[in-house]
């Protein structure tokens, strides 16, 4: 019998995987009003109902409001990040945990690597949108930004990636270990909600942190906010805008140290994904 | 001796104190289309999942075409899992591109399949609107594209009607013709059409395995009786003291120690109204069924 030929549209390669999930996710969190609503829609609400009750802005000198106005949003925009990367990123895994779907992954052969480089993607793609929503909804407020140097831009960039992932790593981390996706989401939210206000609005305010404030150039929430605060806005007075001190984190070490939590979570994802999700070792 | 296609060697698979599969030996040869057959819960599913890797037995081994199905990683085999290939949130045609872009040996093939199960009009809907049988078809013609000499399907006409049902066996029968091998698990009888082999699985465990005449040659005379109370006053005289009810009549299996004269005299007594009748049939992949996952082959 003669047998037709058909023609093969991808290689199935690593990078056709990748795009292949970071496709898919992005697909699958568009579609989501839950997700969307969570995601840019409950910090949204959250920035607004602060400014109007709670954030006293009354001692910032005029001069200063608008750009003080501006750290405010972007540490809420951080928040935000940190919102989305764990409870969109659970929630997804865990209902392809709950559909069975890793148990037709298993039978294909994808790399996780390619899965996991997939959610990454399209996580900081949801998770840079969220932001810049949440920076649009600030300057309807009154916040001013600006970049601090020609460097700030891909600096900003590649700190808020760097960002991103030890957050995504935990939403990992929950997806795989809960059975819910209704508890992954109300645990993120608790721990970033809680997270916010125990670090003083993610080193934004100092002065609300109990610990020793030098920490707050180091932990993997504040380090970043501080960090982009200095390169999204022209701030020069840093003692007016009370996030110093400790002095805000700048240099070149500041940058070592973002990347350093990016790979190093992103090494812990990688073998979280190998192990507890694709039953292999964790080293390929 | 050819290299089976696939081969599982005392495969056992437990979930804390509970074992689903247990001890289960199968070879399929290249080109076979061994059914797998028994009722929801025996464990089918699951045994399907250790032979296309996607569980990891808790003992025993599994060989695609003699390499362990951990060095084929997934290259030589495409594996339908009821309801979990297709993604909700995206439509048929996005499920497509998706799966397209996974597997090297993902073909074009699809489409059309599509067409020939009558989806291609649906493919922009999302899945999670489509009916269960609008599910299976894009499952199945989207494990069928992938070009591999191997495919496990899970439940390949589950809510699929019996028009479509015979569009699915013509394609599966077709790709067999191209020198396919298939292992297919169905609780559907109809599905027996299609075997070269089938295997019967109760309780976790396989216990009967033939070709599918030799198994109907196997089964004691099928006796059918019908009227208000034949079913219930004859059934001593059957295998397992078992009927089982198809529309006005049931049918059962004969007990050895019987015939049908016994039954007739039986029912004589207890039909005053003489509507009773009692008949011989030719056995069913239906009645091979029954007499397999319900009566467990008792008689053999």
């Amino acid at each position: 019998m003669a047998v037709e030929t058909y023609e093969t549209s991808h290689d199935g390669g690593w990078a056709s995987q990748v795009h292949a999930f970071t496709e898919r996710y992005l697909r699958e969190i568009a579609r989501s009003r839950v997700m969307l609503a969570w995601s840019v829609g409950f910090p949204a609400v959250f920035y607004l109902l602060n400014l109007a009750l709670f954030i006293d802005l009354s001692t910032v000198p005029d001069e200063l409001l608008g750009q003080v106005k501006g750290a405010v949003v972007i540490g809420f925009g951080t928040f935000t990040t940190i919102i989305v990367c764990i409870s969109v990123f659970a929630q997804l895994l865990v209902n392809d945990i709950e559909a069975g779907r890793y148990e037709q992954f298993r039978s294909l052969p994808i790399s996780p690597t390619a899965d996991l480089v997939g959610r990454i993607l399209a996580g900081v793609i949801v998770a840079l949108s969220a932001f810049l929503v949440m920076l649009g909804i600030g300057v309807l407020t009154g916040a001013e930004y600006g970049l601090r140097d020609p460097a700030s831009l891909p600096l900003a960039l590649g700190a808020f990636i760097a960002f991103a992932v030890p957050w995504l790593t935990l939403g990992l981390l929950l997806g795989a270990v809960l059975s819910d996706a209704r508890y992954a989401t109300v645990i993120s939210t608790v721990a970033a909600l809680v997270l916010y206000f125990v670090t003083g609005f993610n080193g934004a305010e100092p002065s609300m942190f109990a610990a020793d404030a030098t920490l707050l150039n180091y932990l993997p929430n504040t380090l970043p906010n501080r960090f982009l605060n200095y390169h999204l806005t022209t701030i020069s007075n840093w003692g007016a805008s009370g996030m110093t001190p400790p002095p805000v984190p700048t240099g070149p070490r500041w940058v070592g140290l973002l990347a350093a939590y990016g790979a190093g979570s992103f090494l812990l994802a990688l073998g979280i994904m190998r192990r507890l999700i694709y039953k292999r070792g964790v080293l390929p | 001796m050819s290299t089976p296609a696939l081969r599982a060697e005392g495969v056992r698979k437990s979930f804390g104190n509970d074992g689903v599969v247990d001890d289960v030996d199968l070879s399929v040869e290249p080109g076979e289309i061994l059914l797998l057959m028994g009722p929801n819960g025996v464990g089918k599913t699951v045994l399907l999942s250790c032979l296309a890797g996607s569980s990891r037995p808790s003992s025993g081994t599994v060989t695609v075409d003699g390499r362990t199905i951990g060095e084929d990683g997934g290259e030589t085999l495409s594996f339908m899992l009821q309801n979990a290939m297709s993604i909700g949130r995206l439509t048929g045609r996005e499920n497509a591109r998706f799966y397209s872009r996974l597997h090297p040996r993902f073909t074009d093939r699809w489409r059309e399949d599509v067409a020939a199960f009558e989806l291609d009009d649906d493919l922009d809907k999302l899945v999670e609107n489509y009916s269960e049988g609008m599910t299976r078809k894009l499952e199945l013609a989207l494990t069928l594209s992938v070009d591999v000499p191997l495919y496990l399907l899970d439940e390949p006409t589950a809510g699929i009607d019996l028009a479509m049902l015979q569009r699915f066996h013509d394609r599966i029968l077709d790709a067999n013709d191209e020198g396919k091998t298939f292992v297919i698990a169905s609780h559907r009888p109809q599905d027996a059409e299609l075997a070269d082999r089938i295997a019967f699985m109760v309780d976790g465990t396989v216990t009967a395995t033939g070709p599918p005449d030799e198994l109907l040659a196997s089964v004691p005379p099928v006796v059918r009786v019908a009227g208000p109370r034949a079913a219930t006053a004859a059934k001593d005289h059957f295998v397992g003291g078992e009927l089982f009810h198809a529309g006005s009549e049931a049918r059962g299996f004969l007990d050895p120690e019987s015939d049908v004269s016994d039954i007739k005299a039986v029912l004589a007594d207890a039909e005053s109204s003489g509507s009773a009748r009692v008949t011989t049939a030719d056995p069913t992949y239906t009645d091979l069924f029954n007499y397999h996952v319900h009566l467990d082959g008792e008689t053999n």
